[in-house]
This record gives structure tokens, C-alpha cells and sequence, in this order.
């Protein structure tokens, strides 16, 4: 790997709910999930991306250059306005990679948008990853403790259905004690380190449990 | 705080009987209700309003009250509680035709006439969410006392030893029991405590 030099890969194999805190300037952050992923014992079949302030586009393209071609197929859910375009534009089947984007038309209520990442989820099942960015955009829409539920939820439905999740958060935007507490919520906690030279550098960190 | 080693029963831990609460006015019924249920779990009972409201504590995880009777009023009954900070799910046991108005005021509800597995189904789920409602709330208490002292000054090694040892715990626990719950059910019990 080139991001995550002295990553435990042991401890990446089996976790199943990851934290990635990066930084979101300066960095592909579509890169870093795509750089986690490959790197597992096994690579996920499906990848599904979880998609608040970015265009399901702006993954796609990194993803189709990172995963072996025809191995792994992509699908979307996302609150971001403009998915509309991107899903009626995108109807290339790239080597077998289909890109479905289910649209929800806004983070609130949760509960609605939980649950269509869920049923997502479920609906690839055993094999498939969500890569979910980010925590920081749900941040916008409701309190800690309200993410911190909501997250819990999902990071259920993830480990139910026998998927793996990767969920982004950016340690420049949130209090340091923000960062412990969702930590808690999770298997692992992998943290980019931005001053180590581009292409070489990133720092694991384990989570709390 | 001057101490800084929380136990168990402090965080709030194990400390929880977890006990279901019967509200039936006919005694014979009550004794009935309150035999089957304490198959699976401890059963308090009350035959009056005034006997619900002094069982009425945080060890009450199920609140079973027979709404055919006029002895029991619902709301007062869900308010007292609430002021109490009591955390728990309400089952309405009602005739059929007014079953499905109540639906939107309680947890559950359970036609007469009772069957007993149809009480013990209905009640071992609303036991689950309510479990998963108390254990998250825990949960996120340890969290936010865990990133307390991870981003303090004076926290020692053993001291986060000590959290971290319960967070583990706990997150077991609430792991089990929030993957026990069908999706529409974690949902709503989750983000309904907010």
C-alpha cells in the first residue's frame, strides 16, 4: 500500500467497521477507501457508496481505476442534488461495473436515510463494502449523539448482513473529543497522517475496543 | 470530580434488572399474565394506578397495562415515567376494535383475549428494545467520559484501562442486542431516545 505504509493489515482483515479520519483537503479521499479495500485479504465483489456532498461521479471514476477491472461492481446512495444526472448520464457498463444510484432526497429525516443504506446494503449482501462519506456531512444535518445513534444502527446492519463499512470523517473539522467518542463505535480506526510526503505516508491507529 | 475510577453500577452496568411491570385490575388475570412472563423475565405487578406509579422505576424495561380498565390511565402513566427519567417500552393489552387506535400511542399491543405466547413474542420484543435503548444510552455516556479523558490532562494509564475494559463490555452487549433487532425497530429505538 501507498497510503497506509504501517497499516496492521491483520487487524484491517478483520475488522468490520472501519473509521478513516483524513483530511478532506489536499487528499483523495474516494483514493484512500478504494486503497483500503484493495488491500484486503479479500476485496470486497461490491462496493456501495454512501454519498452526502460529493457527486457518486467523483467515486466512480477513482474506484473503476483502482479495483481490477470486471471483479467489483459499484452502486450509490446519495443525498447530493445533482446524482439525478449522474445516474441518467452513466449508462456505460464499464467491464461489468454497473453504477445504480438510489437518490434520497435529503439526510433528514435519518431514519429514512438509514434505511435505504441499509436495504442497500442488504440487497448485495455477504462480500460487499460501504463506503460511507462522510460522518463529517451527517454532522451538518443532526447532533453527536444523534450520529452517534444513527451510526450505531448502521454499523448493525453492516455487520448483520455480513458487509464490511468504511466511514470518512475529517479530523480538521471536529473537536478532538468528537473524534474519541465515535471511535468508540468502532472496530478500527485507520488515521492518514497529511504531513508524511504524498504517495508514502499514513498512520493506523487502532480503535478503543 | 475527585475520583476518577467509575464502577460498574456507576456507569451503569449490570446494574439493571430489567423487570417488566403488569397493570391489570382482575386479580386472577393479573396472577395469569405475570406467571407466563416470568418465564423469561422478573415481573412486577400493580392493581391500581397508585401501585403502577410507585413500581414505576428505572429497573422497569416493559410496562404491561391492561387499557380495558378504568383504573389505569395510559398517559399519566407514560408522563410519570418520563419525568422520572425511566426508560421503557409500553404494551396496551385492549379489545380488538380499539386495538389499532392505540397503536400509534404505545409501543405494542396485545388483543384480548391474551394468548400466552402472543403476550411472551410481543413482550420478549419490546424487552429487546428497550434493552437496546438503555444499553445505548450507556453506551454513549462512556463515550463521552471516555473522550473526557483521552483529551484531558489527568486521566492515568489505569484509568483508561479501566474504560476502555468497560466500553468492550458494554459495546458486546449492545452489539448482540441491537443485531437482534430488525431494521425499522434499531431505527426507531435508536434515534427516537434523541
Amino acid at each position: 500500500m501507498t497510503g497506509f505504509p504501517h497499516l496492521d493489515q491483520a487487524a484491517l482483515d478483520d475488522a468490520t467497521n472501519v473509521l478513516l479520519v483524513a483530511p478532506e483537503v489536499g487528499q483523495s479521499v474516494e483514493s484512500l477507501f478504494a486503497e483500503l479495500l484493495v488491500s484486503l485479504e479479500s476485496p470486497p465483489d461490491h462496493v456501495v457508496g454512501v454519498t452526502m456532498s460529493k457527486s457518486p461521479w467523483d467515486f466512480l471514476e477513482p474506484w473503476r481505476r483502482s479495483f481490477p477491472r470486471g471483479s467489483t461492481s459499484f452502486s450509490f446512495v446519495s443525498t447530493d442534488g445533482i446524482s439525478r444526472s449522474v445516474a441518467a448520464a452513466d449508462t456505460t457498463d464499464d467491464a461489468g461495473t454497473g453504477s445504480d444510484v438510489t437518490h434520497v432526497d435529503d439526510v433528514l429525516p435519518v431514519e429514512a436515510f438509514g434505511q435505504t443504506v441499509a436495504d442497500e446494503v442488504a440487497d448485495h449482501g455477504a462480500g460487499t463494502a460501504m463506503c460511507f462519506y462522510s460522518l463529517t456531512d451527517l454532522l451538518e444535518y443532526v447532533d453527536v449523539e444523534t450520529a452517534f445513534d444513527f451510526l450505531h444502527v448502521v454499523l448493525s446492519r453492516v455487520r448483520r448482513n455480513g458487509a464490511r463499512g468504511v466511514y470518512h470523517v475529517d479530523a480538521d473539522v471536529h473537536d478532538p473529543a468528537t473524534l474519541v467518542k465515535l471511535s468508540t463505535l468502532f472496530d478500527l480506526v485507520v488515521q492518514f497522517d497529511r504531513n508524511r510526503p504524498p504517495g508514502g505516508s499514513g498512520t493506523p491507529t487502532g480503535g478503543p475496543t | 470530580m475527585d475520583r476518577t475510577y467509575l464502577d460498574d453500577a456507576e456507569v451503569g452496568i449490570g446494574t439493571r434488572n430489567d423487570a417488566v411491570l403488569v397493570c391489570v385490575t382482575d386479580g386472577t388475570e393479573r396472577a395469569r399474565l405475570a406467571s407466563v412472563l416470568r418465564q423469561d423475565y422478573p415481573v412486577r405487578t400493580a392493581d391500581s394506578e397508585s401501585d403502577a406509579l410507585a413500581s414505576l422505576d428505572g429497573n422497569v424495561t416493559v410496562l404491561v397495562v391492561d387499557e380495558t380498565s378504568d383504573e389505569f390511565a395510559l398517559d399519566r402513566l407514560v408522563e410519570t415515567g418520563t419525568e422520572r427519567d425511566c426508560r421503557f417500552q409500553v404494551a396496551a393489552i385492549a379489545d380488538a376494535p380499539v386495538a389499532e387506535l392505540l397503536r400509534d400511542r404505545c409501543d405494542g399491543v396485545v388483543e384480548n383475549p391474551i394468548d400466552d405466547q402472543t403476550l411472551r413474542t410481543t413482550v420478549r420484543w419490546l424487552h429487546r428494545r428497550g434493552r437496546y435503548d438503555r444499553t445505548l444510552a450507556t453506551y454513549y455516556s462512556l463515550s463521552e467520559r471516555y473522550a473526557e479523558l483521552v483529551t484531558g490532562t489527568d486521566a492515568t494509564a489505569d484509568e483508561l484501562a479501566s474504560v476502555e475494559e468497560q466500553l468492550a463490555r458494554l459495546r458486546e452487549e449492545l452489539d448482540d442486542v441491537g443485531d437482534s433487532l430488525e431494521d425499522g425497530d434499531a431505527f426507531e429505538v435508536a434515534l427516537s431516545r434523541d
